[in-house]
């Protein structure tokens, strides 16, 4: 394990944890807003908690990241979700950044096919499913 | 006027408490906890589905960067080994996913939850007899060893010294992973058990880097699904919110946990784990074959099976 290596590990392990904070935060500070206004983008509370909601991720887009401007809750309910789902692809970008550093040829084609497979999953796969 | 929301409120927090019970077992063991947040969700709450596999995916993502960031800065999590695992677990949830249509116009998706349901059995015999080791027993390098350069060392806080390791066959946990990825893409399923069993079995490495790499590698796989999972509508906000504020919670608990516990005792709890989620898997096989039972009982089997194992394990074959 070279010195490098440790750098690196600390460098991953400090983005995740201020990734994990801001997701949380984010989240925490969204509900607290939900709680607080009975609801967001435009729905009732009870449209959003019950059970059986018919709210999820299919109705929600880009467009509903405008609420964060307005302090709206569930915008920031979903910025933090989407900050905690782009952490371990943030963090493997961080690893071949190491690798480069260090010349590691096979590391480097590695992580990149990672990259590849997870950029391809990302946005080719749901449309051809 | 406004009113207090008291139902919401309560139902978040339950959802927070059993986060948290999920994140700890998911740092410990390196499985994405899903398994544990499920049923709760589905028989005490009438969570539908496809919420609840949603809810799963979100405990995934959080007990893995939740977690990993203590593992990765104290070393224990092999950031190569695991970045170099990726490739064929994220190949095989791709090849999971593009086969989906077939397996399940065939109605062969019964076959892959038996036949995971049996691999996860079938280690259960070696994961008992290596528990009186600390450490894996030496064992030679091979060439891949060398180019993927899979040596690694870490403190380990119960023998309270530098253990240095070195893994072997990563064509073979490479081949697994490629098999644990599709069942991912196949059964929207974590399949965190069998990385593992990768590093563990196939590799030889020390039970607490395989978990601690597994729970590091599983965000990945989960992430490379994210944009199914959420154009398909199964992330609900307010489930979401209360499972990953709760699971990361958890996953801090439990890595300090790791930090006490002895290998021994990982090894017991991850197969208690085994005994659930395989009978967990077969009943569903045996369900989606078309033997139909009441829903909860794919819960209660697994659970009472555990419990009876734990005691075989505590009194019988110590």
């Amino acid at each position: 394990m070279s010195v490098k290596d440790r750098k690196f590990d600390i460098i991953i392990s400090e983005i995740l944890r201020i990734g994990v904070i801001l997701s949380i935060v984010l989240i925490t500070l969204g509900l607290l807003l939900m709680f607080s206004k009975g609801g967001g983008l435009n729905l009732p509370l009870q449209a959003i908690t019950s059970s059986n909601s018919k709210f999820n991720s299919s109705l929600i887009n880009i467009y509903s990241l405008t609420g964060v401007a307005s302090f709206d809750g569930v915008s920031y309910i979903i910025l933090g979700l989407l900050v905690l789902i782009s952490i371990p692809i943030v963090r493997t970008f961080i690893s071949l950044v190491h690798y480069i550093i260090e010349k590691d040829v096979v590391y480097i084609i590695l992580t990149i096919i990672v990259l590849i497979n997870i950029l391809f999953a990302i946005f080719f796969l749901p449309f051809i499913i | 006027m406004y009113y207090i929301p008291f139902q919401a409120i309560e139902e978040l927090v339950i959802i927070v408490i059993i986060g948290v019970f999920a994140g700890i077992i998911g740092a410990l063991t390196g499985i994405g906890g899903g398994g544990i947040l499920t049923p709760f969700l589905v028989l005490f709450f009438g969570v539908p589905i496809p919420y609840a596999t949603g809810a799963s995916y979100i405990a995934t993502i959080a007990t893995s960067s939740g977690a990993a960031s203590a593992y990765v800065r104290d070393r224990i999590t092999n950031v190569r080994i695991g970045t170099g695992l990726q490739v064929t677990t994220t190949a095989g949830a791709i090849v999971g996913s593009l086969t989906a249509f077939y397996i399940y116009s065939h109605s062969l998706d019964f076959l892959i939850y038996i036949i995971f349901g049996i691999i996860l059995f079938s280690n259960i015999p070696s994961m008992l007899y290596r528990r009186r080791y600390e450490l894996p027993s030496k064992k030679p390098a091979d060439f891949t060893t060398r180019i993927f350069k899979l040596n690694g060392a870490y403190y380990d806080p119960v023998l309270q010294r530098e253990v240095n390791y070195i893994g072997r066959r990563w064509w073979l946990a490479s081949l697994i992973m490629f098999f644990a990825g599709i069942i991912s893409g196949l059964l929207g399923i974590g399949a965190g058990a069998l990385k593992v069993l990768a590093m563990d079995w196939a590799m030889n490495l020390p039970i607490r880097v395989s978990t601690t790499t597994s729970n590091f590698m599983i965000g990945v796989t989960a992430a490379a699904g994210s944009s199914i999972y959420w154009l398909f509508g199964y992330i609900q906000p307010f489930i979401a919110a209360g499972t990953a504020i709760g699971v990361t919670i958890g996953s801090y608990y439990g890595t300090k946990i790791l930090m006490k516990i002895t290998s021994r005792t990982i090894r017991n709890i991850f197969t208690v784990l085994l005994v659930y989620i395989g009978t967990e898997m077969v009943l569903r096989g045996i369900y989606r074959l078309g033997i139909f039972f009441p829903l909860y009982f794919e819960y209660l089997i697994p659970l009472v099976a555990a419990l009876i194992f734990v005691f075989i394990i505590f009194y019988i074959i110590k």
